[in-house]
C-alpha cells in the first residue's frame, strides 16, 4: 500500500510535467497542424536555463522563506521567458517559410531544428547528466506520500491549466487563435493577424515548456541534453491520448502517462517503460485518433 | 435495372442533410446533369457515388451490384470514375504517368513482375503507354506535352487531363464535377463535343455545372437539387420553365 | 584516392539522370561501376575499404528508405528498427548465443523477407494515419524494437548485445579481418538497390506510389487499393534495411541496441532529404556525401584546422547538428534536393 501511494506520487508528479509540455503540443498542433519535434528540446532547454539562473542566485541546496521564493519566481519566469523566446524564433527562422508547403516539409524541419539544438546543449553542458540543486525543501504530506517538490509540481501544473483554459477561451487572444486554428484566411478577412497570433502561440507553448523545464529540474535534481528527446515524445503521446487541441485533454493524457510509466517501472522494470508509452501511443492513434477527450481540430479535408 | 442505381440517398454532416433522400438512374450513353445553386449538395452526392462519403441510408447500384458499402477504390474498379470539382491531378508525376495511373486497375502486373521488368510487363507498358497517348489526343492534349509534369499545364488541359485519367479506367459511368468552370467559351465548347463524343463510348455520364447555358444542350435530363432535396427531374426545356426551380435559383417563394 | 572516388561516384550519379536513352545510360553505368569495383584495390588500406563498405551499406540504406519515403511518400522515422532486425537475425543465428552457426549466406538471404515480414506488421497500423501521426508511430516503432532487443536480455545479450558473431566464408575460403568482401557484397546490394527501385519506378506499383504521395484521396478513385501499395512499399523497403543489417553485423562481428537508435534512422533521413527525396541518383550522393562527412571529412578538417588555424577542435561533435542544419537547410532552400528532379 505504502509503495503504491509512492508511485501515485510519482506518477502524478512526473505526469504534471509531462502535462505542461504536452500543453504546448496541443497548442501549436491546434493552431498550425505541425507536430513541433523541437519542442522536447525547448524543455531541456528550460532546465538548463533553470541551472544557470538557480547558479546565479548562488543556491546550492535547499533553500527557505523568502530565498526560496524568490528563486522559484525567478527560475520559472526566466526559464519561461528564455524559452518562449526560443520557440518563437524556431517558428519564425524555420517554420514560417514553410507554411504552405507541403504538410512533411515543416516536420522535418522541425527534426532538424531538434537535432540542432540537442547538440548545442551537448556542446554546452557536455554529454553526460548534470547536477540541479534540491532548490525544495522536503516536507512531505498525506501521511508521508508526497513531498513538498511533487506537491508543487502538480499544483504548478494544474494552476497553468487552468489559467490557459481560461486564456483560450475568455481572452481576445485566445479568441484569435482560436479563429486562425479554425480557418486562417477567414481570419484574415476579420482582421487578424495570423503571423502575430501564431507567434504568440509558440511564445505560450515555448513558455509552457521552460515552467516543465524549470519543475523538471528542480523536482529530479538533474537533467541533460538528450532529456527533450524521451520527455518530448511522450508528452506528444500525452497529447494524442487527451485529444490533440484540448486543453484539458493535454492535461488528462500527461497524467496518465506518467502514471503508466511510474506503475510499469515498479511493476514491470523500468526498461519497459519507453515500450509502455510508445504502445499506448501506436495504439491511441490507431484504434482512438481523437483521443479520449476528442479534438479541437477543424476538419480540413 | 439501370446502369446506376441511386435509391433515396442521404449524405449526413451533423445536423446538416446535404443529400436527402435523392433518388436517380443513369443509362449507358446518357447525359445527365446535375444542377442547383452553391451548396446544395451536387458534390456530396457524388461523393456518396463514388464512396468518398459514406452514405447515411439509401442505397447505389451499378450494374445490379451494390457499392455503397465498398471502398473508394474498389467503386473505382467496379466502372465508376470522376473528376474533381478543385482539379485533382498528380501535380509532381508527367502528363502520361496521370493517365497510366487511371490505368491502374486495367493492369494486371505484379509486384514482382514490376520489380524485374519481366517480358510481360514490358508488353503491358507499351499498350498501356499507347493508349494513354491516345486518350491524351482524345481529349484534345497536344502528345507533345506527354512527358510535363502535370501541374505545368494551362488550366484548361489539366481539366481535360483530369478526364483522360478518368477514362483511362475504361468506367461505365463518369461524373463530372464542374469540367467547364474556369473555361472560356471555347474551351467550353470543345468540351461539350468532348463529353458528347464520351457519351457514343456507351459511358454513362453525370455532370455537375452552373452554366445554363452549357448544361441546356448537352444534358437529356436535368436533376435540380436544392438544399440537398431532389427538387426537379426532367427534361431541360421542362425544367427551365418550371417556377420551383426558379424560385430555388431566385431565392423567392414559389 | 577516397576523393578520387567520391567525385566519381558523384559524377556518375549526376549524369544517369541527364541521359534519357537506356542504353547509352547503361553504358555510362557499366564504365564508370568498373572503377568502383577497382578502387579498394588501388588503395589498399584496410581504412579505406572499412570506409568504402561502410558507405555501401548507407547507399543501400538509403535506397530502400528512399522507397518507403520517396516514392511512396511515407515518412518512416523507424526504419533503423528493420536494420536492427536484420543484424539481430545474424547476431542470434549465427554466433555462440544459442550455438547456432547457420551459415551467413542463408541468413542473408532470409533477411530480405524475413524485414519485409516485419516491415507489413509494423506498416500496418499506420494504413489509415495522416502523414505526420504515421512518422510518429514508425518512430514509436523504431525506439520499441531496439527496446526490446535490450531488454530480452536472455535471447540477446541486454544493452551488451551479442559479441563474438562468425565470420562469413565464401566456398569453404573465410573472409578474415578484411572489408573487402563487404565492400563486394554491399556494392552489389546498391546495385540490386538501384536495379529494382528504378524498375519500380516505371512501373505500376510505383506509379501507384507516386500517386498516393501526390494526392491519396485521387489514388484511391483512380482504383488503386492504397493498403497494399503501402504495404508492399514497407515490405520492400525494409527488406533492404533487414540485408544491411546481417552485412553490417557480420562485418562489425557483433550488435548491440544502442546501434539502431532514433540517430541511425534520422541519419538515414537526411541523406534522402540532402539528395532529393524520390530521386535515385540524388539519394545515392546524398548518402556518399554524408558517410564521407561522417567518417573523412570531417576527421580531415579536424587535422587541417590544427595545421592551417591552430585550432583544435573535434568537428565529429558536431555529427547531429549538421543532419539538423541539412534537414532544416535543404526543405527551407532546395526541398528537391542538391539535384533537381526531372519529370517523369
Ligand atoms: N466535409 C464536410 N463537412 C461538413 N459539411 C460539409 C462537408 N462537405 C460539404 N458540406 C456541406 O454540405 C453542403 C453541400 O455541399 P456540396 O459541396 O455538396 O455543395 P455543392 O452543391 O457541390 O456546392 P457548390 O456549387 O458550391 O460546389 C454544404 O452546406 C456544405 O457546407
Ligand atoms: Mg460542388
Amino acid at each position: 500500500m505504502h509503495e503504491f501511494g509512492a508511485q501515485l506520487a510519482n506518477g502524478l508528479a512526473l505526469g504534471a510535467i509531462y502535462a505542461l509540455i504536452a500543453l504546448g503540443y496541443t497548442m501549436v498542433y491546434g493552431i498550425v497542424e505541425l507536430i513541433n519535434f523541437a519542442h522536447g528540446d525547448v524543455y531541456t532547454f528550460g532546465s538548463f536555463i533553470t541551472l544557470v539562473i538557480l547558479t546565479a542566485l548562488g543556491i546550492t541546496g535547499e533553500a527557505h522563506g523568502v530565498l526560496l521564493v524568490v528563486a522559484v519566481v525567478v527560475a520559472l519566469l526566466g526559464s519561461a521567458l528564455a524559452c518562449g523566446v526560443l520557440a518563437i524564433l524556431i517558428e519564425r527562422v524555420a517554420y514560417r517559410p514553410l507554411r504552405n508547403a507541403p504538410r512533411l516539409a515543416p516536420l522535418i524541419t522541425a527534426i532538424g531544428v531538434s537535432f540542432i539544438l540537442e547538440n548545442a546543449l551537448q556542446l554546452w553542458k557536455g554529454p553526460a547528466p548534470i547536477t540541479v540543486p534540491a532548490l525544495i525543501p522536503n516536507p512531505r504530506f498525506l501521511g508521508g506520500t508526497f513531498s513538498l517538490a511533487q506537491v508543487s509540481v502538480i499544483v504548478l501544473a494544474v494552476v497553468t491549466m487552468f489559467a490557459l483554459q481560461f486564456l483560450v477561451h475568455r481572452t481576445r487572444l485566445g479568441m484569435q487563435m482560436r479563429a486562425v486554428a479554425q480557418d486562417r484566411d477567414a481570419a484574415a478577412l476579420v482582421g487578424i493577424d495570423a503571423n502575430r497570433t501564431i507567434a504568440l502561440t509558440f511564445l505560450i507553448a515555448g513558455a509552457l515548456a521552460g515552467i516543465a523545464g524549470m519543475a523538471s529540474g528542480v523536482y529530479y535534481q538533474s537533467t541533460w541534453f538528450l532529456n527533450g528527446f524521451g520527455a518530448g515524445l511522450k508528452s506528444f503521446t500525452a497529447a494524442v491520448l487527451g485529444g490533440i487541441g484540448n486543453i484539458a485533454g493535454a492535461m488528462l493524457g500527461g497524467f496518465c502517462i506518467g502514471l503508466l510509466e511510474a506503475f510499469t517501472s515498479a511493476t514491470i522494470g523500468g526498461q519497459w517503460a519507453n515500450v509502455a508509452v510508445f504502445t499506448v501511443l501506436i495504439a491511441v492513434l490507431v484504434i482512438r485518433p481523437n483521443g479520449l477527450l476528442g479534438t479541437n481540430l477543424p476538419d480540413k479535408l | 435495372m439501370s446502369l446506376l442505381d441511386v435509391r433515396e440517398v442521404v449524405v449526413s454532416f451533423g445536423a446538416l442533410r446535404a443529400v436527402d433522400h435523392v433518388s436517380l438512374e443513369l443509362e449507358a450513353a446518357q447525359i445527365i446533369g446535375v444542377i442547383g445553386p452553391n451548396g446544395a449538395g451536387k458534390s456530396s452526392l457524388f461523393n456518396a457515388i463514388s464512396g468518398a462519403t459514406r452514405i447515411a441510408s439509401g442505397e447505389i447500384f451499378c450494374s445490379g451490384t451494390r457499392i455503397d458499402r465498398l471502398r473508394i477504390d474498389e467503386i473505382a474498379r467496379s466502372g465508376i470514375a470522376r473528376t474533381f470539382q478543385n482539379i485533382r491531378l498528380f501535380g509532381h508525376m508527367s502528363v502520361q504517368a496521370n493517365i497510366l495511373v487511371g490505368e491502374h486497375a486495367t493492369l494486371h502486373s505484379g509486384v514482382l513482375a514490376d520489380m524485374l521488368h519481366t517480358k510481360a510487363m514490358q508488353s503491358e507498358e507499351r499498350v498501356a503507354t499507347n493508349r494513354a497517348i491516345e486518350l491524351l489526343e482524345f481529349v484534345g492534349i497536344p502528345s507533345s506535352h506527354a512527358g510535363r509534369d502535370a501541374r505545368e499545364l494551362a488550366y484548361g488541359e489539366q481539366r481535360r487531363l483530369e478526364i483522360a485519367r478518368a477514362l483511362a479506367a475504361s468506367p461505365k459511368c463518369l461524373l463530372l464535377d464542374e469540367p467547364a468552370a474556369g473555361l472560356n467559351a471555347t474551351e467550353k465548347r470543345d468540351l461539350a463535343k468532348l463529353v458528347r463524343r464520351i457519351a457514343e463510348m456507351k459511358i454513362a455520364i453525370l455532370l455537375v455545372e452552373h452554366d445554363m447555358s452549357f448544361v441546356m444542350p448537352l444534358c437529356e435530363r436535368l436533376i435540380v437539387l436544392d438544399y440537398g432535396k431532389k427538387i426537379a427531374d426532367a427534361i431541360p426545356s421542362v425544367v427551365r420553365a418550371d417556377p420551383v426551380v426558379l424560385a430555388a435559383y431566385l431565392g423567392v417563394a414559389p | 584516392m577516397i576523393y578520387a572516388y567520391a567525385a566519381l561516384a558523384i559524377v556518375a550519379a549526376v549524369l544517369i539522370d541527364r541521359f534519357p536513352s537506356p542504353r547509352l545510360r547503361r553504358i555510362v553505368i557499366v564504365a564508370l561501376a568498373i572503377p568502383l569495383l577497382l578502387v579498394p584495390l588501388i588503395d589498399p588500406s584496410e581504412a579505406t575499404r572499412n570506409l568504402l563498405a561502410d558507405a555501401s551499406i548507407y547507399v543501400a540504406l538509403a535506397l530502400g528508405l528512399n522507397i518507403v519515403v520517396g516514392f511512396a511518400g511515407l515518412l518512416d522515422l523507424g526504419y533503423a528498427a528493420f536494420f536492427a532486425i536484420g543484424a539481430y537475425a545474424y547476431g542470434m543465428l549465427a554466433s555462440p548465443q544459442f550455438g547456432l552457426h547457420i551459415p551467413f549466406w542463408v541468413i542473408l538471404l532470409l533477411a530480405g523477407p524475413l524485414a519485409a515480414l516485419f516491415g507489413m506488421i509494423l506498416g500496418a497500423p499506420t494504413l489509415r494515419l495522416r502523414g505526420d501521426y504515421l512518422a510518429i508511430v514508425t518512430l514509436g516503432f523504431g525506439e520499441i524494437v531496439p527496446q526490446i532487443f535490450q531488454n530480452l536480455t536472455a535471447y540477446t545479450g541486454g544493452p551488451n548485445g551479442i559479441p563474438g558473431l562468425d565470420v562469413p566464408s565464401f566456398f569453404g575460403k573465410s573472409f578474415g579481418a578484411s572489408a573487402l568482401p563487404f565492400y563486394y557484397l554491399a556494392l552489389a546490394l546498391v546495385a540490386l538497390a538501384i536495379f529494382i527501385a528504378g524498375n519500380l519506378r516505371a512501373s505500376r506499383l510505383g506509379r501507384a506510389w507516386l500517386a498516393i504521395r501526390d494526392d491519396e484521396l485521387a489514388a484511391k478513385h483512380a482504383g488503386i487499393d492504397t493498403t497494399r501499395a503501402k504495404l508492399a512499399a514497407f515490405a520492400i523497403g525494409a527488406s533492404f534495411s533487414g540485408c544491411a543489417g546481417v552485412l553490417f553485423a557480420a562485418k562489425l562481428g557483433l550488435v548491440s541496441p544502442d546501434l539502431f537508435g532514433f540517430q541511425v534512422s534520422v541519419l538515414i533521413v537526411s541523406m534522402l532529404v540532402l539528395g532529393g527525396m524520390g530521386n535515385l541518383s540524388g539519394v545515392v550522393i546524398g548518402s556518399l556525401v554524408l558517410t564521407m562527412l561522417n567518417s573523412a571529412i570531417l576527421p580531415q578538417a579536424n587535422m587541417l584546422a590544427a595545421t592551417l588555424l591552430h585550432v583544435h577542435v573535434d568537428l565529429s561533435q558536431y555529427h547531429f547538428a549538421i543532419y539538423g542544419v541539412i534537414l532544416v537547410a535543404m526543405m527551407l532552400w532546395r526541398p528537391s534536393g542538391l539535384i533537381a528532379r526531372r519529370a517523369r
